[in-house]
């Protein structure tokens, strides 16, 4: 199978002390993995190294066509691209509404305004919220802004999908809701990274488990 | 990239920091408005300077020894020289002439001959009407043979290239001041914008935005606050030149055309000190 991206004896390390180290896996096309620790195990430092936020110290990331080893500052952009990102908090933009806050993925790459329509649409059909397009974040439940995110995430069709903690602030019930929209994005091909801290969330569904515990994997 | 999309987020932008916009525009248009008044006061103080320096004549008395071939000669030699740009001569009947309408006829009534003697009066081209260029011609005349005394106003002269020397200097370091206020008011304004709007360049930055893309609509902003901030600068200075032009005729002595450099200036402002706030954020 195609390896969507590798960590291989990765450390990155911040001034606190605090950071990850000898983090290594892959993750192939279309495959469902489950980041799982507790809070500051350093989950997310390993997403950040992957959107290349962090960049390692030591080791070397690969997305794609990007290494960390070659990477130039200006690269980062275009690999960010190849990859959809969701957070706990969402990180929606209360000033405008569900549909701009998707389209704005497209809009900041370039993407032609009819093309922008079409698909938009799409992404927004594909996490259940078509009819709320002309609300605003603030108008929606936690569990329907999270699905506004996702759509923000795979609207551009992305390598792999890294979702944080993307249940942390939702109820069983919503909770289950994203994570059947995640099974039905992996069952089109799109690899998914999901770093939680949840271990009951994790045995009902289908997946690789990773495990992260002081900055290690286990 | 969409240059649509990064104009119609910088008018967004505007409108959701309304206030920090109109006190930016304003100060900026003051400070613009400060410029022009400046400009005006400066050019007009140029111009005057000038138009005294083109007064300023150098008077060359010649020795009485000298016959008329001779002066004839030393005239030719005075008019080639390139500072030159006209020489008038005063013979010694024409100086009498001149004495007695002005002093009476007592003097000549006493003498038995004129003792006034030849001169000539000269005018210096546009290039050399400096403090400098008089005393260079005026030592370069005195050497020459056949000449009693060069004569010019120096005192005067000197006050006046002092007086305009210090009028360069205030205006100089007030425009420094006025251009580096506005500066710092624009880059501190657009800096507040991309404080408040952290969270949509983060945003903007996982999404796969480039910085060029991200930076677009905060210089848009900028420049679009320097422009409105020139414009209304323009209109102030133009008003107050009108008003003084009808107030006091004869004040106003150079075109007003240059205030269209303030709405360049304002442009100009807003794209440099956007890029200069960007700079620490992106």
């Amino acid at each position: 199978m195609k390896i969507m991206l590798e960590l291989h004896n990765v450390r990155i390390k911040y001034p606190t002390g605090d950071g990850i180290e000898h983090v290594s896996f892959k993750i192939a096309s279309g495959e469902i993995v489950f980041l799982v620790g507790p809070s500051g195990a350093g989950k997310t430092t390993v997403l950040k190294s992957i959107y290349m936020e962090e960049l390692p110290v030591e080791g070397q990331v690969s997305v794609g066509e990007y290494n960390t080893l070659f990477l130039r500052k200006k690269d980062i952009p275009y690999l960010r691209r190849k990859l959809g990102v969701i957070f706990q908090d969402f990180k929606l933009l209360n000033d405008r509404d569900i549909f701009r806050n998707v389209s704005f993925a497209l809009e900041v790459i370039g993407v032609k305004p009819k093309d922008i329509k079409k698909r938009v649409l799409r992404s927004l059909a594909d996490v259940g919220l078509s009819h709320k397009a002309r609300k605003y974040p603030n108008e929606l439940s936690g569990g329907e802004q999270q699905r506004v995110s996702i759509a923000r995430a795979i609207v551009n069709e992305p390598y792999v999908l890294l979702a944080d903690e993307p249940t942390g602030n939702l109820d069983p019930e919503t909770s289950a809701g994203i994570m059947e929209i995640f099974e039905r994005i992996n069952a089109r091909g799109t690899s998914i990274l999901i770093a939680t801290h949840n271990s009951e969330l994790v045995k009902k569904y289908r997946g690789r488990i990773i495990r992260i515990e002081k900055g290690k994997i286990l | 990239m969409s240059i649509i999309y990064s104009i119609k987020e910088a008018f967004s932008g505007l409108g959701r920091a309304k206030v920090s916009f109109f006190i930016s525009v304003f100060t900026i248009s003051f400070l613009l408005f400060l410029i022009g008044l400046f400009g005006i006061f400066t050019l007009n103080v140029n111009h005057l300077i000038r138009v005294l320096h083109a007064k300023v004549d150098i008077q060359i008395f010649i020795s009485n020894i000298l016959d008329d071939t001779e002066i004839a000669k030393l005239g030719s030699i005075i008019s080639n020289m390139e500072q030159i740009e006209k020489v008038n001569f005063i013979s010694k009947d024409a100086a009498a002439r001149q004495f007695q309408k002005e002093f009476g006829r007592e003097l000549f009534d006493m003498l038995e001959e004129n003792p006034l003697p030849s001169s000539f009066t000269i005018k210096l081209s546009e290039k050399f009407q400096t403090e400098d260029g008089i005393k260079t011609v005026a030592q370069k005349i005195e050497a020459l043979e056949g000449i009693d005394e060069v004569q010019y106003h120096s005192e005067a002269l000197g006050l006046l290239t002092r007086f305009s020397k210090i009028a360069y200097i205030i205006s100089s370091i007030l425009l420094l001041l006025v251009i580096s206020g506005s500066l710092f008011v624009i880059s501190n304004t657009i800096r507040l914008i991309v404080i408040a709007r952290k969270d949509i360049i983060y945003t903007m930055r996982l999404v796969g935005a480039t910085n060029r893309f991200i930076s677009r609509p905060f210089i848009i902003e900028g420049i679009i606050q320097g422009f409105l901030g020139g414009v209304f600068a323009f209109f102030c200075s133009y008003l107050i030149v009108e008003i003084v032009k009808f107030r006091w005729p004869g004040i106003v002595l150079v075109k007003m055309d240059y205030l269209f450099v303030l709405i360049a200036a304002g442009l100009l402002f807003g794209y440099i000190s956007s890029k200069f706030a960007l700079k620490r954020y992106l």
